[in-house]
């Protein structure tokens, strides 16, 4: 193995390849005191075999048991700085610019700072200039996000921003691991590093399963350097980070236009009844429509059991129509994205998984049991925010099929209506 | 308790008895919904290796039985399906032994139903020992009493779920006995493995035990 491969990372070995690591490398034990030293979980008392303890919490990461150890050697942040990292040929609005310069300053000021804009904002490329600045500063940083979904779509965009070399990782991803300047990775594989990173960028916060979980929190913590500081970006803020920024922890920029000025597409609400028996005149009608205009759209149901059934509903209201389903486990699904952003499908009926991050030119979106527990208000809000989102189609219609207006879907409403209010103060 | 497969919390059903008798309801680490998706095998099977099939022996089998290998009697309880996959995938590839708890029980009710005098599992290489920390069979029935007389021959071996269909019909005999000259006459052994694929690995097994004098020979896997 390559020195640089240890550089901030834990790197599991067993006790007899320890005299064959690189100079400079320091091993602590796997798991000591009963603590995975690798994802900070308690051991739990079932997770022993007849010689030995071993962590699960992190075991999709490699199993760790009692008997190995965790090799690293410091952070050197030896990499070629390029003088000009950015090869980007945007522009920023104003208002873009003003979020990208506060970033600036609270990279300068080491402090961790929370970007709260709606959908839609473009908030990739208000990072480029921050990104640029510690680039140029020989930082090593971090671009990670629970879904891997948005890592995916973000990887080919940076390359065209970027001339910096970088690596992506996540799960199943075809690189491996080698040392560079900048890493693209999911949340989970900073598990892999301690202090390594001068700047984490987290991308969608408050997503699944970032949000609320102790190991991701702890993982992104121990990834970054003692004078390291954070980066959240999100649309739907949790109660928890909003109150780090009243208790004046994390700085806020807030941005509640989008990047074309337009208003966000907000709930049109309609109550449909028990819409798995029997699909409400009021969604037939709008379909009929969409047949007609050849209007694209998106279709959300609350649970994976939902899609067939109502996949082979509008087929049978609307054979005509080019429709399509995918949820998490398809093994086609970004096959089937593709075609939809090739305008191969009219609609794809999908669950929750397709709720951020994904970008389709000029859809509309149509949520049916928008009242299931499943969509919280930030799914909901994020859901809406996949309308409208290119400039030349910048409004957009957000069906929402509702058997009871629920509070959730209430709020959700005057959430956005909140932030189109806000935005009005605020210059593009 | 979060259920391992599927990451929904599960509760264990208490009924009024239980809080009289202070009894707490058993929880395995994977739910009861999970479980149900595990396909049985029921109905007509091949006797010899217990895939689902109207006529016994099953085609593959017969081609197995007319080279004049000796029958190995296969009892499968489950097909290997996705569900299956995800399972092994957690328990034997990550190494998760706290998922053994799932099987244990159906596992040692099908054994006293074939009421062998000798249960042996299908031992695993030492580089697998070290690596994975234990034997996935003997695992499952730490409630029986087993013998582990058989052993790998070489301390490493290709995984086998790496190799095609050709590739693993083509394996030399792999076992031993732990200790030479055992004798096992008059014994009626069942042989336990994980999965029945092809049958190759059983029938070298059970090829080790005949050898040594055992006077009947049945097979008992989890999956096929």
């Amino acid at each position: 193995m390559d020195e640089s491969d240890f550089y901030g990372r834990l790197v599991p070995v067993r006790h007899d390849q320890i005299p064959a690591l690189p100079e400079g490398s320091m091993t602590i034990p796997a798991i000591k005191d009963g603590i995975c030293q690798r994802c900070a979980t308690k051991i739990n008392t079932t997770w022993r075999t007849p010689t030995s303890t071993y962590c699960w919490a992190c075991a999709n990461l490699g199993r760790l048991s009692d008997d190995q150890f965790l090799a690293t050697i410091p952070e050197p942040n030896v990499f070629e700085t390029d003088a000009m990292p950015c090869q980007w040929q945007g522009e920023l609005t104003p208002a873009q610019r003003r979020v990208a310069d506060e970033q600036v300053q609270a990279l300068n000021a080491g402090r961790s700072h929370l970007t709260y804009a709606v959908t839609g904002a473009g908030k990739t490329e208000m990072l480029f200039p921050m990104l640029t600045v510690a680039l140029q500063a020989g930082k090593r940083i971090a671009l990670v996000s629970p879904r891997v979904d948005v890592i995916v779509e973000l990887a080919p965009r940076l390359r065209e921003a970027f001339k910096t070399d970088f690596v992506v990782l996540y799960g199943d991803s075809p690189e491996t691991y080698r040392y560079t300047q900048l890493v693209l990775a999911s949340t989970h594989q900073l598990l892999r590093f301690r202090a390594a990173f001068d700047v984490i960028v987290v991308d969608e916060v408050d997503a699944f399963p970032y949000a609320e979980n102790v190991q991701l929190e702890g993982a992104v913590q121990r990834a970054t350097k003692p004078q390291g500081c954070h980066f959240y970006l999100t649309a739907t803020p949790s109660a928890r980070l909003l109150r780090d920024v009243s208790k004046q922890r994390l700085r806020i920029s807030l941005l509640p236009r989008r990047y074309h000025g337009q208003p966000l597409p907000n709930f049109t609400i309609i109550k449909i009844g028990n819409w798995r028996k029997k699909l409400s005149w009021r969604i037939q009608r709008i379909l009929r429509e969409y047949v007609i205009s050849k209007q694209r759209f998106l279709i959300f149901v609350p649970h994976v059991a939902d899609l067939t059934a109502t996949l082979n509903e509008i087929t049978r209201l609307q054979p005509s129509l080019k429709i399509a389903a995918t949820h998490a486990g398809d093994p086609d699904r970004q096959g089937k994205v593709q075609a939809m952003r090739a305008s191969e499908l009219q609609a794809l009926i999908t669950t929750t998984i397709l709720e951020r991050g994904v970008t389709f030119k000029g859809i509309d979106v149509m949520i049916l049991g928008a009242d299931d527990p499943v969509f919280s208000q930030a799914a909901l809000i994020q859901i809406a925010g996949r309308c409208g989102r290119s400039a030349s189609r910048p409004t957009g219609k957000v069906w929402t099929g509702v058997t009871e207006r629920t509070r959730t879907v209430i709020q959700a409403r005057n959430e956005i209506r909140y932030l189109n209010m806000k935005g009005k103060q605020y210059d593009v | 308790m979060t259920c391992e497969l599927c990451g929904r919390i599960q509760q264990g059903e208490w009924t009024l008895g239980d809080f009289f008798i202070f009894h707490q309801p058993q929880m395995l680490s994977i739910c009861e919904a999970c479980r149900q998706q595990f396909t049985r095998i029921t109905g007509p099977v091949c006797a010899e290796c217990g895939c689902q099939s109207q006529i016994s022996p099953c085609a593959e089998c017969e081609i197995w039985l007319t080279a004049g290998y000796p029958a190995i009697h296969n009892q499968a309880l489950f097909a290997y399906d996705e569900q299956m996959q995800q399972y092994f995938k957690q328990y034997k590839f990550q190494g998760g032994y706290h998922l053994r708890d799932v099987f244990q029980e159906m596992l040692a009710q099908r054994l006293v139903k074939v009421a062998p005098t000798m249960i042996v599992p299908i031992p695993i290489t030492t580089e697998t020992q070290n690596q994975r920390g234990f034997n996935q069979v003997s695992a499952w029935l730490e409630k029986c009493e087993i013998n582990e007389i058989l052993t790998c021959i070489s301390t490493s071996k290709a995984v086998q779920s790496m190799k095609t269909r050709r590739e693993r019909l083509q394996t030399t005999q792999p076992f031993c006995l732990v200790t030479e000259n055992l004798d096992l006459t008059g014994q009626r052994i069942c042989i336990v493995d994980d999965v029945c694929t092809t049958g190759r690995t059983l029938r070298h097994a059970s090829s080790c035990l005949y050898e040594s004098g055992a006077t009947q020979i049945c097979t008992v896997t989890l999956a096929r």
